[in-house]
């Protein structure tokens, strides 16, 4: 391959669609329509809906949890749980998460305090966390990252010594695991997400999970504006209804949840196997002894070793039709209004600052084949090796400009 | 039909209507108009994500209000929270003022934009905001004026607008119940800073859930863009506000889109539906459909249709949603308990005393409507309204008696 037959620099690109880094998993057509038309039929859109009841019955027992209570989608699953468990003053989050873990906690009308992570982990230690604790803390909101638990029996002893509430945004972790057992379970209560870009699809939606009743209760409360003699008073509420439509995209993607999870493991061993002679770009591992949804395929790029930074590979990339992304990056420390807060301000985050140098995720998910897994590689492995020419190209037009 | 006081379904007689007829518009078709939109949706793999049918439906949209933008919105309520959190940031008090014979939603939307209601009673006629209350509430603490449209009128709009002008406070409508509505030949959407509307099923439009905002101001448009979409990416010149996920999906947009061809049909529906029970309630003394005072100023979708319970009717507003319920419609009480005094209000929103407001709450009964409700459904309910007056006498006098109500 010669430079000039990179789609930046006048080639033709890999890929004539893109090719998307989200799950996008669609159920047949025909299953699909006639859903749909059931919906039509009955004249039940939405207001807690038979689908979305029996999206609640089977979501909590796919994860062997007591309650499932499904959302209009995983942002307003993580308002509402705030809400809703009232917490107040100061909540500890990290500043390696996505955005809406940390803006769920405004919208709840709590101040988040951002903290670094670990960088082996990815997901704060319980030492980090106990240096972020003020006389104002009420809570530590924490992310499985990649679908990677954040929970540990030393974060849990931290929340219990200071009677902190202790919620996971499990966003990206539907079906994944700690020790063995479901995530959803752990905490006083996790948030999901059932967005198009997730295993399971409901176009937007999501799902708190939890096993303690009364909260059960209040989040159902908080999700809408409908009185039940159950209801706890004094909730902030709000429109946070999945409709019809959506559980039913919701119902019929989680049917196929596990043929889309190995497939997500066969996309994920193909990159991992293409990719391991490549200096300079190290696939993220997944642990054998979990289960994930091999959702994301991360890659890390070292630019000192393979010649190009992860933005320069992520333009060369786009211009290809593979649209990659990069999560968390920015880190939250740098993103307006939390940047200026007086909390963060004169802190440091350079583990979450060397994350979002390097990090990228590959395409994933149900319109991507093994055989454009292998194009892709074959395409990172060609572009690595012309690094010196698109290095000193960029250069002169640097000097030019 | 009822012949006997014991027919009544409430003493244990046989339901008028064998299925619950619903409140709400519930308006889905042409089925396959929707299907068709729904494959292009899943033909591109595009379900969410400012996709292509959210941006024809927010064409569409802002056609109809003849406005040049309109921003979808996961719903209203996430719309008018949005709205609200933006205009408070250039601001520095932390009041919003708000009718207090309003939904039981619009404090926690509010709350939930970090804002407080400050609750100011409404005109008896029209059930909207009184203007001279709302000169006397504003002070430095107020960021916004939240005005609602209700079901029949406008309101004084244009003294509002004159109103927030002179004092430089934002006026943002509530307007999900004037949509298909007019107000001197035009259709709302221009009005003050911002208006709101609702694509729940039970609204003129259909789009399962779902919402709308639409504004004459480009900035403010390209700042909620940004704000519904997590804030991601800069407006020049402005510090974001916390974002959030407000965004409106493919398949809700889709079936908004597939019904609103439909809608001059189905306004003329609703308005043959009210005129039907209008007539049928002629004979009934004390009970009045709430219809617009000026008839020639605005129009109505009659998407909902309000009935007031008074003197000389020899029923309570109360005692007629337990006869009715009884009989299989789905009525319920309208703002009742109202938005200043709503029992699920947050804890941190105390309740106070309206007159007007307090005074509409207890006369105030939503009845059936939309698809559900036939013209001979509305004869039934019309004829029963008779037999309850003709026998008000042994109805109230067994319904006195708890053990004869079923």
């Amino acid at each position: 391959m010669r430079l000039q037959d990179l789609a930046a620099f006048g080639g033709q690109p890999l890929f004539s669609e893109l090719k998307h880094t989200a799950q996008m998993n669609l159920p047949e057509w025909s299953k699909l329509k006639n859903t749909l038309r059931g919906i039509v039929e009955r004249s039940y859109f939405t207001n807690h809906g038979p689908l979305v009841n029996q999206l609640e019955q089977e979501f909590a027992k796919a994860l062997g949890v007591r309650h499932a209570i499904c959302v209009s989608n995983g942002t307003s699953a993580l308002m509402i749980m705030c809400r809703a468990l009232g917490m107040r003053g100061e909540v500890i989050v990290p500043a390696f998460t996505f955005p809406a873990t940390v803006q769920a906690l405004t919208w709840a009308g709590v101040t988040p305090v951002l903290c670094d992570v670990h960088s082996q982990t990815q997901t704060p230690t319980a030492r980090q966390v106990e240096a972020c604790i003020t006389r104002r803390t009420t809570g530590v909101l924490l992310t499985h990252v990649w679908g990677q638990s954040a929970y540990s029996d030393d974060i849990q002893k931290l929340a219990d010594a200071y009677a902190l509430n202790l919620i996971f945004d499990a966003c990206q972790a539907i079906g994944c695991t700690h020790l063995g057992h479901q995530l959803g379970n752990f905490g006083k209560a996790e948030a999901f997400s059932f967005h198009a870009t997730k295993i399971v699809n409901a176009t937007e939606g999501g799902c708190i999970t939890t096993n303690d009743d009364h909260f059960a209760r209040c989040f159902r409360a908080a999700r809408s504006f409908h009185e039940t003699p159950d209801d706890p008073p004094g909730i902030l509420r709000m429109n946070g209804k999945m409709s019809e439509a959506q559980a039913a995209f919701a119902l019929l993607t989680l049917e196929e949840f596990e043929q889309n999870l190995t497939a997500n493991h066969d996309r994920y061993t193909a990159y991992c196997r293409e990719l391991s002679a490549l200096p300079g770009i190290v696939v993220g591992v997944y642990s054998d002894s979990e289960v994930n949804n091999y959702q994301y395929v991360n890659v890390y790029i070292e630019a000192e070793v393979c010649g190009l930074t992860r933005d320069e590979l992520f333009d060369l990339l786009a211009a290809e039709n593979i649209i990659c992304r990069r999560h968390f990056s920015p880190g939250m420390h740098r993103i307006p209004p939390y940047d200026s807060m007086p909390q963060q301000i004169g802190r440091t985050f350079p583990v979450t600052d060397r994350l979002c140098e390097r990090i990228m995720q590959l395409p994933n998910g149900q319109q991507v084949s093994i055989e454009d897994v292998t194009r892709i590689c074959g395409l990172l492995s060609e572009i690595i090796a012309l690094a010196p020419e698109i290095r000193a190209y960029h250069q002169s037009h640097q000097c030019l400009g | 039909m009822k012949e006997t006081v014991e027919d009544l379904a409430i003493f244990g007689g046989r339901p008028l209507f064998s299925k619950t007829q619903s409140t709400g518009q519930l308006h889905a078709r042409p089925l396959e108009n929707f299907l068709s939109i729904v494959r292009e949706a899943y033909d591109a793999r595009r379900l969410t994500n400012d996709g292509p049918i959210v941006q024809r439906l927010e064409r569409t949209c802002a056609a109809l209000h003849g406005v040049p933008h309109c921003i979808a919105v996961t719903n209203a309520g996430i719309g008018i929270s949005m709205l609200l959190r933006e205009l408070a940031a250039t601001r520095n008090g932390v009041e919003v003022i708000v009718p207090g014979f309003s939904f039981r939603g619009l404090p926690h939307f509010i709350r939930s934009a970090g804002q407080t209601p400050r609750f100011v009673d409404v005109d008896v006629n029209t059930h909207t905001l009184d203007v001279v209350q709302v000169a006397k509430a504003i002070s430095p603490d107020t960021t916004a004026i939240l005005a609602v449209s209700s079901v029949h009128s406008f309101g004084s709009r244009d003294e509002l607008v004159r109103l927030a002008a002179q004092r430089g406070v934002p006026l943002v409508f509530d307007s999900v119940y004037a949509l298909g509505g007019q107000y001197y030949g035009r259709a709302p959407g221009a009005g003050g800073t911002a208006e709101v509307f609702s694509l729940h099923a039970t609204k003129l439009i259909n789009g399962f859930d779902g919402g709308y905002i639409t504004t004459t101001d480009a900035q403010l448009a390209l700042r909620l863009r940004s704000q519904r979409n997590f804030a991601l990416g800069s407006v020049a010149g402005w510090s974001p506000v916390a974002g959030l996920n407000g965004k409106l999906n493919e398949i809700h947009a889709a079936m908004a889109l597939a019904v609103l061809p439909e809608l001059p049909r189905v306004i003329d529906t609703n308005r043959e539906r009210f005129l039907k029970y209008k007539s049928e309630l002629a004979d009934c003394p004390g009970l009045r459909l709430l219809e617009s005072n000026k008839p020639e100023v605005e129009s109505s979708s009659h998407v909902l249709n309000v009935l007031e319970v008074g003197e000389p009717w020899p029923y309570s507003r109360n005692d007629m949603l337990r006869i009715l319920r009884a009989e299989g419609m789905g009525v319920r009480a309208h703002y009742s308990p109202p938005a200043s005094r709503a029992r699920m209000n947050p804890s941190d929103v105390p309740s106070i005393t309206l007159p007007v407001t307090d005074y509409l709450a207890e006369r105030s009964l939503q009845l059936p409507g939309g698809d559900g409700m036939s013209e001979r459904n509305v004869q039934d309910f019309g004829a029963l309204c008779g037999f309850l007056f003709r026998h008000s006498c042994d109805v109230s006098a067994m319904m006195a008696k708890p053990y004869a109500c079923k």
